[in-house]
């Protein structure tokens, strides 16, 4: 029988006051740095000064080659002012607002987001990190990162840090799945949903967790799940994935196939068809706090590994729902997180040999990435090394991993 | 470097002020459409007789200079649109003076004008530049403010100003504004209400900042020559400067581009600072009005706050500043905040200044300063106008 609950509307509103997201093409390079937690300027390749900012001829030699590259993040405080009005609601909602103006070491003076007010000249660290909307801003800390400046709302809002917050683990009967409720748990969330298809261990010892039946074959099993969980939901942590045996001697085998994109893709789209309304109202009630979509995907989501290809397909099909999920919760303010590991150690007899990622290493990774405010975390070495073969050249890479056999 | 070519025999005549309203529900088109009119009307000249138009506003839409003039069915065979916001005015008449001079053109029309509706400001800012989108305004949406308020903060620390210093030159201006009938703001105001307005942006308090307003303004460049034959009030051109991101190295903007070039201005007018009877500063904040007094050589760099401490700077005092009010009170009205001052000193030197009038003064000086894209503002312009004989 198909009993489905009520849909309960929320008593309190779905919009949220988010700050200025527009930003010109060459400024998403800025964007793209900071989604991958890294601190990038543009640099010209004729004589080597930094721009700032972004822009599209080189200040000093009018060089039109400006590459984003990595670059020290040292600073010395120019200016600093408090702001007790704003043409933005966003932040006429968090006055008095700190910024300043700083002189970076390799060169610029940027204006930046401060924590509170500095010492004068004050030596400091400026941090490329992503805001509420999901745009790139800078943010200049004290070099010596005092604790209480990483405490300070500013910092908070721009991560979503597990403490205090009520979580759903999609798979939590995988031994990642079982790694990331560990993982969350100690790092002080206040709830945890250990999704299970078929609840067969309640979760002993574990105060926080509590087992909910969620199957992400069936929609139904989710709106249950759903009216079991309620409206307070901090975060999704979609760990559902299946990988078929890899084959060497067929390239195809329907049944695989289609299990995979059952559950890797399809899963994703009834997993946000069920879920994602309940982040979007949460990040309304709570704008204090940035509520998280996160998906365990693969690094085969960028290209075909050997022997798995269906698998990286359905791996690519959840990549590209993401980003279209991503650009619909940014609207409301909810990061969207994915994790691209390598191969994961996990229980399947068939594992084949090889470099795997530790369910730890996994469950750090996935910790700092929610920290940090990332959208795009490489667990692991295999996965670091992969990214920047495929960065540097997609079609080498596909060759590189995929040699024909003999 | 060569010198110029001087500006002899080139004159500015009929001062149009179309009156400043908080909020309008007409468009930029009604403000520079009623400016015109108003300079058909004091100069007695058909629209044959413009030959040449400048434009210059923040809310045309997609729309240009030349749209403008079909908008108003004029015929200009000189034309140029002058985006500059605060810079416009000087540019404008320094782009004048130089088709007249060439024959480009006879009588030049230099209009400014803007509408401000409850959410222009706002849109102004989110679509202004660049750099500003990319940038500045993401860090809390402050605008000039926040801007004005960082190098204000830096300029106080660095060189020991107070906000009593701002707050001599706030309080002066409106002494001024008391008698200009086009003022928004006219009602007294003494140092202890400039000092208990509310924070805007730690440095900056309410009364540091400019009102945005509808509004236009409007004068004809023509030949010194021409001006008398028509019988209008005019002044003479002696001498104009303007100079564009200027020490772009400075961490934090401490100076303008007036530095770089007053002694040219100077020369060109064949006078010198202490010659000037009074100016009209761009005031878009307290603190550049004492930069302009620094780095266009009325005292030094960092003496700002003792030379308003030393001087009475309404228009009966020892160096009128902005005698119609400035910006400060008598509002911002988009880009005509660069043509206040402009038309302010022709009606000053032309007996058209009523009771504010400025005892005896023959030399008057013009600034201009507009265009925050980032960090700093980029335009700074000024020019020297003399009393015709």
């Amino acid at each position: 029988m198909n009993t489905r609950p009520e849909t309960k509307l929320p008593p309190y509103p779905t919009q949220i006051d988010l700050p200025p997201h527009a930003r010109g093409r060459t400024a998403l390079g800025m964007t793209a740095a900071a989604a991958r937690g890294e601190f990038m300027l543009q640099q010209c390749s004729d004589c080597g000064a930094v721009q700032y900012p972004p822009r599209q001829a080189c200040h000093r030699c009018l060089g039109a080659d400006l590459p984003w590259q990595r670059q020290p993040q040292g600073a010395v405080l120019a200016s600093q002012t408090v702001l007790h009005h704003s043409n933005a609601r966003y932040f006429r909602h968090r006055l008095p607002w700190h910024v300043g103006l700083a002189r970076l070491d390799c060169g610029p003076t940027v204006m930046l987001h401060l924590p509170a007010e500095l010492p004068e000249a004050a030596r400091l660290r400026v941090h490329m990190r992503l805001d509420r909307a999901g745009s790139a801003i800078l943010i200049g800390l004290p070099e010596e990162e005092a604790t209480e400046m990483k405490d300070s709302a500013l910092i908070q809002e721009l991560g979503c840090d597990p403490r205090g917050r009520t979580i759903l683990v999609t798979d939590a009967q995988s031994l990642a799945g079982r790694a990331i409720v560990t993982a969350l748990t100690q790092a002080g969330a206040a709830r945890i949903w250990a999704g299970c298809p078929v609840i067969v261990d309640p979760l002993r010892k574990n105060a926080v967790a509590q087992a909910v039946q969620l199957d992400p074959r069936d929609v139904g099993s989710l709106r249950a799940a759903a009216a079991a969980i309620g409206e307070e939901l901090d975060m999704v942590i979609n760990t559902t994935t299946l990988q078929a045996p890899a084959r060497v001697a067929t390239l195809v085998d329907r049944n695989d196939a289609s299990t995979e994109m059952d559950i890797n893709y399809f899963g994703l789209l009834r997993l946000a068809e069920v879920f994602s309304p309940l982040l979007r109202q949460r990040s309304a009630a709570q704008p204090q706090h940035m509520p998280a979509w996160v998906n365990l995907l693969s690094i085969g989501a960028l290209a075909s590994l050997p022997g798995q290809a269906s698998y990286c397909a359905s791996q690519a099909a959840a990549h590209c729902f993401s980003q279209g999920l991503r650009a619909d919760l940014s609207g409301a303010g909810v990061r969207v997180m994915n994790l691209f590991p390598g191969p994961l150690e996990d229980d399947s007899p068939a594992q084949s040999p090889g470099i795997r990622v530790a369910p730890a290493v996994l469950a750090r990774a996935l910790l700092q990435g929610l920290r940090s405010g990332l959208e795009d975390v490489y667990p692991g070495e295999l996965a670091q090394d992969w990214l920047s073969r495929w960065r540097a050249d997609p079609k080498v890479f596909e060759r590189e991993v995929n040699r024909p056999p003999g | 470097m060569r010198r110029r070519l001087s500006y002899e025999g080139l004159a500015l005549a009929a001062p149009v002020t179309v009156p400043y309203q908080r909020y309008s529900t007409h468009g930029a088109h009604w403000f520079i459409g009623r400016a015109m009119h108003a300079l058909l009307a004091q100069s007695g000249l058909s629209r044959q007789q413009i030959d040449g138009l400048t434009v210059s506003s923040f809310t045309l839409g997609s729309d240009t200079a030349v749209g403008v003039a079909q908008h108003l069915g004029l015929s200009p065979r000189w034309l140029d649109h002058i985006p500059t916001g605060g810079a416009s005015g000087v540019m404008a008449l320094r782009r004048a003076a130089r088709a007249v001079q060439a024959g480009d053109a006879e009588i030049v029309a230099c209009v400014a004008g803007d509408t401000n509706q409850p959410d222009t400001f706002a849109h102004t800012l989110n679509h202004f530049a660049d750099f500003a989108r990319d940038a500045s305004f993401p860090y809390g949406a402050g605008g000039p403010n926040a801007v004005f308020s960082l190098i204000t903060t830096h300029y106080m620390r660095r060189y020991g100003a107070t906000r009593e210093d701002f707050g001599r030159i706030a309080v002066a201006q409106r002494n001024n504004a008391m008698h200009n009938p086009n003022a928004l703001l006219r009602q007294p105001l003494d140092m202890q209400q400039y000092l208990e307005a509310r924070p805007i942006a730690e440095a900056i308090h309410l009364l540091d900042c400019v009102m945005p307003c509808a509004g236009a303004e409007a004068f004809l460049v023509m030949r010194a020559e021409q001006a008398r034959d028509l019988g209008l009030p005019h002044v003479l051109l002696r001498g104009a400067i303007e100079r564009h991101n200027a020490y772009a190295d400075d961490p934090v903007m401490e100076r303008g581009g007036w530095r770089m070039d007053r002694d040219d201005l100077y020369a060109q007018a064949d006078v010198q600072a202490g010659d000037i009877d009074l100016i009209q500063t761009y005031d878009d904040y307290p603190v550049i009005v004492m930069m302009q007094f620094e780095d266009l050589g009325f005292c030094e760099k960092g003496e700002g706050p003792d030379f308003v401490r030393r001087h009475g700077l309404d228009f009966a005092g020892s160096f009128p500043n902005n005698t119609s009010g400035g910006q400060l009170s008598c509002g911002q009205a988009g880009a005509a905040g660069g043509f206040i001052g402009v038309t302010e000193t022709i009606r000053q030197l032309t007996g058209q200044a009523g009771s504010r009038t400025v005892a005896q003064a023959r030399l008057g000086m013009v600034c201009g300063f507009g265009m925050v894209t980032y960090d700093r503002c980029l335009c700074t312009g000024a020019a020297i106008l003399e009393k015709a004989a």
